[in-house]
């Protein structure tokens, strides 16, 4: 019985990637990612958000820049390191402070986040959160920032 | 496929050879995005449509005209009339290369949901450059869609 117990606990927690952004705490699910890498160029491409600092060359192929720093805070994220995502979820990555830890989190722990009245709250890009060493880490959507670039260009 | 490769902050522009009729020296001054002149000809200038009003423009890049019924420039709008022309200005035609398509990636989805940039066909690395490869038809299009002109 203890075995079945370990598996039903392993089936229910999902292993997380938490890393710094500005000094707060964010993650994605660790299956969405591919490399952290640190910073090397960004070639800007025109008529983008500017929080979309361009493209970034990952063996040839071109992945956009998300800085969350300027999406969220309006303040730009020191060109550090970069959480690269799998291409088969979209050819993104994301300007990082540095990686802090890699956890597994039981699915019941994570939080719903509320979509703020103001886009500017950065909630329409969070997709869920949850509690870790009295701090709130926030899981970014990778839906919802796409929907937040497109709904940007529109403007 | 060959590209004319033409200089944009920190990548290259690659206009396809076979979209282009002709290379020509532009001297005049450049205002505005888009130009249009007695004859028919209409000049869109790419370092104003980029935001990079402030940057010379040297050389134009005569296009084939669009056949009756082709797709390209999407329209009326954008068709050119009987002899004109269309003509993208750039900084300059710095250069021509080879970009094999096995070479060439598509942009990542965010960058194309809006349709916005949709006239970048790809993107290829060589060394440390990139080239971003054009549509020269759907960048007038989207020219004419963003200055609020029927496509």
């Amino acid at each position: 019985m203890p075995e079945v117990s370990s598996d039903v606990a392993a089936a229910n927690t999902e292993k997380y990637l938490i890393f710094t952004i500005l000094g707060k705490f964010y993650t994605f699910p660790s299956r969405f990612i591919s490399e952290v890498t640190a910073f090397d160029h960004v070639y800007p491409l025109p008529l983008l958000p500017n929080y979309v600092r361009g493209i970034i060359n990952r063996y040839a192929v071109p992945f956009a820049l998300i800085d969350i720093g300027l999406l969220i805070r309006e303040t730009a994220t020191p060109e550090s390191k970069v959480v690269v995502l799998k291409e088969t979820v979209d050819k993104l990555a994301f300007l990082i402070d540095d990686v802090v830890d890699i956890i597994d989190i039981p699915v019941s722990s994570l939080l719903q986040v509320s979509q703020g009245a103001e886009q500017g709250d950065g909630s329409d890009i969070i997709e869920a959160s949850f509690e870790w060493h009295d701090t709130h880490v926030f899981v970014l959507g990778v839906r919802q920032i796409i929907n937040r670039v497109k709904a940007d260009f529109e403007l | 496929m060959r590209y004319f490769l033409c200089p944009v902050e920190q990548f290259f522009l690659g206009v396809p050879e076979d979209a282009v009729a002709a290379i020509m020296i532009y001297s005049e001054g450049v205002t505005k995005t888009v130009s249009r002149y007695e004859g028919g000809d209409t000049f869109f200038s790419l370092p104003h449509f980029f935001g990079l009003a402030d940057r010379t423009v040297r050389h134009g890049i005569i296009l084939k005209s669009s056949k009756p019924g082709a797709s390209q420039n999407n329209g009326a709008a954008s068709e050119p009339e009987e002899g004109a022309r269309n003509i993208l200005l750039v900084s300059s035609v710095e250069r021509e290369a080879d970009v094999p398509p096995e070479e060439i990636y598509s942009l990542p989805e965010l960058l194309l949901a809006s349709g916005h940039l949709s006239f970048f066909t790809g993107i290829a690395f060589e060394r440390s450059l990139m080239i971003a490869l054009i549509d020269p038809a759907a960048l007038i299009a989207q020219i004419f869609r963003m200055q609020g002109e029927p496509v």
